[in-house]
């Protein structure tokens, strides 16, 4: 009985094996680290979240050979993120280029420093402008806080 | 009595708590009555208890592989080593809600023992009631949406297993605990906030809030961190931060958190800011419900991405409804909001509204950057990505602008400045150019050394500011420095942990700057016995086996490694790189091989092997400086964290702000 549920199980794992290798039994080619540079920039088309360089996904894996190759023909990486981006559109890029609806995101850190900057002058010039104006009276606030307070609430124990 | 079914009606009963709870809460508030309250408060030990109940219910169907529980069958497995069934509950949708539901009746459980001491009778309802209905919301979305203890009509002999990523490495069982831990934190202080504008009182609450907001900021740290750590050893890339939408959904309420506990000290020293800081502490919250909801209604795929369903919805929901209340109330009160006097540019609150100002861009940038592909598809109909290389672009000039804001703020007085403030600020400037010159010098890129240059700056700073103290201590009272050292150490406990803490900041950006510039990552195929010379290093693959496990197959090939140069210093050993396979994933997974030493990190990750005859393996090596010392960073940021919170043996009275401010 033991032995055979191990021989079943040992079955069991070459199948795992074979069907957990994304590619057929050949040694995929070495990788320079220019390779896995550029493939961090290019988005893995089938994945979640993940760049060409870190996914082991079939595609990705593939991705990363077709730039050994080009790189091996002398291509610079412009060139080749170019062939991605003629194949996939401009999606393929994890930098999202300097044109179009894609500049705001780019604008965005001015943007941001220039909205929430613009807010604090402005709600600093209106302290300035309250305190010049209301120093010495009471305010709203107060009075509403002394008609609650005057309602005598009870008081905990 | 089943699992399934003491797990329900505990749900049920926790919904129907929390919604009398937030009945008393308001009772208490409108009819000025404070039994109503004390029922309220004693309603919050009740819900605890059912939604502990509920949580043990759902720990005890996986423990005994209880397959009649949807949760169970759908996300564990009889063969499931027993930590990985401890963690379970929190490794799918359903469950992570019931525990972010069990943390916040914690929470509002804590808040209403505290609230006798430190709220008044027409605060502490409303700040109760704030609670209550967030609970509500929690326990109706797993009540009607999402509920974990669903019956499976036909129950299987085994479950379909658990997510394979959370049972490869123990942080798993952290990770997420602390992210909800301070997550769910924020709500008090947002609970207060609201209870603040409610009762027209806007001073105090910053006080009473201090500490919780410090508590959920240490816990969202601490998660980020671990959250990197499970990164990078886990996911084989050799790296910690992706920019993925989720750990940007995680980041943005810790950016808030940290503008708002800056803001704040603006308003307790000076009473400025108020409003602003109702608004941060809004966003800060609302931004946690956006990031559960961009992780729950796969709006944006990524790792993380949980089951989409109504679930999403309902979240983006509250988190309107969140938005609303806090940014309504604000809108009413804001023209009766009283500030005290004017701010001082050249002063520390001018550096703090400053660095608040650089981390609300911040997260406007993580916004932004994250929603924008969503934003474009909407318009235009095209599929755009906004990934890792943006956001690492954006944030070099942003982190720049804060590391020299954390090194002046510290050093600046609250009044204005003197002659001695500008002698230390010089030295600062000189530590800066020589730091970053000595990188230039080693040939290191302008970018790491101008983070050299940004450490050695923030050190002097913190050098300065503690030596100034000591000495003057030391010689006003005629003792020793050390003693000087260690009384002021005890005393002015805030004043020190924010030291320890920016001297972790400042150590992070520096092992940031080096990891993410000279990372390399290499591949090869190697025969067994071959050796492979690359980077100071010979890497020689010993042989190919297999082995099998409770939960899993692995390929192993055990390689050894010796360093030959300077370059590969600290890699030496014999290491098993292996090849994990889960039966429940097509693929297998990658665990890497991480060897630590005190410059660069090695990473050895086996990606292939021959399976026919064990004739050839193909590793990946990634080299990447001071990983290391970035744990460290985290470490020390959060023990600085912990030092400020240890409760003082004596309590130690800061300075209050003066009677104008309102309260």
């Amino acid at each position: 009985m033991r032995r055979a549920s191990t021989w079943w199980l040992g079955g069991l794992l070459l199948l795992a094996l074979a069907l957990a290798q994304p590619s057929p039994n050949t040694p995929p080619p070495d990788f320079s680290p220019e390779v896995f540079k550029i493939a961090g920039q290019l988005r893995c088309p089938v994945c979640q979240g993940e760049s060409a360089a870190e996914s082991n996904a079939g595609i990705a894996v593939e991705m990363r050979r077709i730039i050994a190759e080009q790189l091996a023909q002398g291509k610079s990486e412009a060139e080749i993120r170019a062939f991605f981006v003629q194949r996939y559109g401009d999606w393929i890029l994890y930098e999202p280029p300097v044109r179009g609806l894609t500049l705001w995101v780019w604008l965005s850190p001015l943007l941001g420093l220039g909205l929430l900057g613009f807010g604090l002058w402005r709600y600093l010039a209106r302290v300035r402008a309250r305190a010049l104006t209301t120093a010495s009276d009471v305010s709203e606030e107060e009075i509403a806080r002394l008609e609650t307070e005057l309602q005598s609430p009870e008081r905990q124990p | 009595m089943t699992p399934g079914l003491l797990g329900g009606v505990s749900l049920v009963a926790a919904l129907i708590l929390s919604a009398l709870g937030l009945v008393l809460a308001v009772l208490a508030y409108s009819l000025r009555d404070g039994r109503y309250l004390e029922a309220a408060k004693r309603l919050s030990l009740l819900t605890l208890l059912a939604a502990a109940t509920s949580f043990g219910a759902l720990e005890w169907a996986i423990l005994t592989d209880d397959f009649s529980v949807s949760y169970v069958a759908n996300h564990s497995s009889a063969s499931n080593p027993l930590w990985v069934k401890l963690v379970t509950p929190w490794a799918a949708l359903e469950g992570s809600i019931l525990l972010w539901a069990l943390l916040q009746t914690a929470y509002t459980w804590l808040v209403g023992l505290r609230a006798g001491q430190s709220l008044d009778v027409w605060r502490a309802p409303v700040a109760l009631g704030t609670l209550f209905a967030v609970q509500v919301f929690f326990f109706a979305v797993m009540v009607f949406v999402a509920h974990p203890f669903d019956a499976v009509p036909n129950p299987p002999p085994d479950g379909l297993g658990t997510n394979p990523l959370l049972q490869n490495h123990w942080m798993m069982a952290v990770h997420p605990v602390l992210m909800y831990l301070g997550f769910v934190g924020l709500s008090v202080p947002f609970a207060y906030a609201v209870a603040a504008m409610v009762a027209r009182r806007y001073q105090s609450w910053i006080f009473e809030t201090r500490w919780w907001t410090l508590v959920a900021w240490g816990f969202l740290t601490a998660a980020i961190f671990t959250g990197k750590w499970w990164s990078y050893e886990i996911l084989g890339w050799g790296g910690y931060w992706a920019w993925d939408p989720v750990e940007n959904a995680s980041i943005i309420p810790w950016l808030l958190a940290t503008a708002f506990l800056h803001t704040a000290q603006v308003q307790e020293r000076k009473g400025l800011f108020k409003g602003w800081n109702f608004a941060f502490i809004t966003l800060a919250f609302a931004a946690t419900v956006f990031g559960t909801f961009l992780t729950r209604s796969g709006v944006i795929q990524s790792v993380h991405a949980f089951a989409s369903g109504p679930v999403g919805a309902w979240f983006l929901v509250f988190l309107l409804g969140v938005m609303a209340v806090g940014l309504g109330l604000l809108a009413r009160v804001s023209s009766e909001i009283r500030e005290a006097g004017e701010v001082r540019w050249k002063s520390r609150e001018g550096a703090l509204l400053a660095g608040a100002l650089f981390f609300g861009t911040f997260a406007f940038v993580v916004v932004l950057g994250t929603l924008w592909p969503l934003v474009v598809e909407v318009v235009s109909g095209a599929k755009v990505s906004v990934g890792a290389p943006f956001f690492n672009q954006v944030s070099v000039p942003l982190g720049i602008f804060m590391l020299l804001l954390m090194g002046i703020g510290p050093v600046l007085p609250w009044r204005n400045t003197q002659a001695e403030v500008v002698r230390n600020l010089a030295a600062m400037l000189v530590a800066l150019g020589v730091g970053t010159l000595l990188g230039l010098a080693l040939g290191l890129s302008l970018g790491v050394s101008l983070a050299i240059g940004l450490f050695a700056y923030n050190l002097t700073a913190i050098w300065l500011m503690v030596a100034q103290g000591v000495r003057a201590r030391s010689r006003s009272l005629g003792i020793p420095a050390g003693q000087a050292l260690w009384e002021l150490a005890a005393s002015h406990k805030r004043r020190f942990g924010s030291h320890i803490v920016h001297f972790g900041v400042a150590l992070a950006a520096l092992t940031i700057a080096f990891s993410q510039t000279y990372r390399v990552t290499e591949q090869k195929t190697l025969q067994v016995g071959e050796t492979w010379q690359t980077r100071g290093l010979e890497i020689r693959l010993l042989s190919i086996g297999a082995r099998e496990e409770s939960n899993r197959f692995a390929a192993i090939a055990p390689i050894e490694v010796r360093s030959t140069s300077r370059e590969g210093w600290g890699a030496d050993g014999r290491y098993e790189t292996r090849l994990n396979f889960y039966p429940q994933m097509g693929s297998p997974l990658a665990t890497p091989v991480v060897r630590y030493s005190l410059y660069n990190d090695y990473y050895f990750v086996l990606m292939q092997f021959d399976q026919e005859k064990g004739q050839w393996a193909t590793i990946k090596l990634i080299v990447t400086p001071m990983v290391w010392w970035l744990w460290v960073a985290g470490l020390i940021i959060v023990l600085g964290t912990l030092y400020i919170l240890w409760p003082a043996g004596a309590r130690v009275t800061s300075r209050q702000v003066s009677p104008v401010a309102g309260d």
